[in-house]
């Protein structure tokens, strides 16, 4: 289990986040570009348990990642990037697909006015 | 796609399990290790299974058109991006499918039934209604956006495109991109529209997961 485990963050050798926020929206934004991967656990269910665990591992729930205001997110998309958006009130916050690749951070949990959301692709 | 992130039980914080049910992700809960599908948003195994996330409203556009939906909005800043495999743009939208042709499909769920609406039936249409659960829809495809869109509309309401405006015909006109009036009625003040909850969905996938669900264009 161990080794595979091993070997899978080796495929997918994500550096740890460098710059994390607060898991309300952030009002200040990362200075640099910042990277962001959930913890690998050990999976643990039972034998009952549907499905079957193509990946060694369980990702920890991502809770704080990093945010650009529109305009520093225009020097890293395209226009024609698509992205998941979510608009609560005067809150709004977009998820570029292409950010939400591979398994350690397909799904991330925020708080948008006040309300948990789960987003995930 | 968007899920509220509470059940009845209180609240989840949803990981990745590393686990595939019918070739679909499973998810996990860190306050139960409950198994939740990624599909449904059912809870399929543990103290939570029964229990169900709600999807929520969201919008599944180019990032242009975001930032004309929301210039005060904010973006995930993450920039490993690795696998050319993720890069999705609005330019698959408009051509109602992905790698290979696969069909592309606005999937919507309530109350137990479940309605797709194929995009290249949607932009045929420009604006198709539709009820599901009991609730009328409307759905929209906005060509110089390459977006589709969809709001929960009242019963026996109508509404048609013109000049970029969602006119409504007992009077009132909307913003197709946000759902907000343009101004007010002289009998009421108009309230926006309300997004209502859809998935991008491959057709194939969908049919397969709703072989008794209703498929927009097919009727």
């Amino acid at each position: 289990m161990l080794l595979l485990a091993t070997a899978l963050m080796a495929a997918f050798p994500l550096p740890p986040l460098q710059d994390s926020r607060p898991s309300s929206i952030p009002q200040s934004k990362p200075s640099a570009p910042s990277r962001k991967s959930g913890k690998a656990l050990r999976a643990q269910w039972g034998e009952g348990a549907p499905g079957r665990q193509v990946v060694p591992v369980k990702f920890k729930p991502i809770r704080k990642v990093p945010y650009w205001t529109n305009a520093e997110a225009s020097k890293h998309l395209s226009p024609d990037d698509l992205v998941i958006g979510i608009i609560r009130g005067e809150e709004a916050i977009a998820y570029p697909i292409k950010m939400l690749g591979g398994p350690q951070r397909e799904i991330i949990n925020q708080k948008i006015h006040g309300e948990p959301y789960v987003v995930n692709w | 796609m968007v899920y509220a992130g509470k059940t009845k039980s209180g609240v989840a914080h949803i990981g990745v399990s590393g686990r595939l049910k019918d070739r679909n992700l499973v998810m996990w809960d860190e306050e139960t290790n409950s198994l939740w599908s990624q599909l449904s948003g059912e809870g399929i195994y543990g103290k939570r299974k029964g229990e169900s996330l709600k999807l929520s409203p969201s919008v599944f556009v180019g990032f242009a058109t975001w930032k004309k939906m929301a210039p005060k909005g904010q973006v995930l800043a993450l920039t490993d991006v690795r696998a050319k495999i993720w890069h999705y743009t609005r330019q698959d939208l408009a051509r109602g499918a992905l790698r290979r042709g696969h069909a592309l499909a606005l999937g919507l769920r309530s109350q137990g039934e479940t309605l797709a609406i194929p995009l290249a039936f949607l932009q045929k249409k420009r604006i198709v209604t539709s009820e599901i659960g009991g609730k009328r829809i409307l759905a929209l495809w906005l060509k110089d956006e390459m977006a589709p869109l969809v709001y929960g509309i009242p019963k026996g309401a109508h509404f048609h495109l013109d000049k970029g405006r969602l006119v409504q015909a007992k009077g009132g006109a909307f913003d197709p991109l946000t759902g907000k009036p343009f101004g007010k009625t002289a009998s009421r003040p108009a309230s926006p529209l309300r997004r209502f909850p859809y998935l991008p969905v491959l057709l194939k996938a969908w049919k397969t997961w709703y072989p008794q669900g209703r498929v927009l264009g097919t009727e």
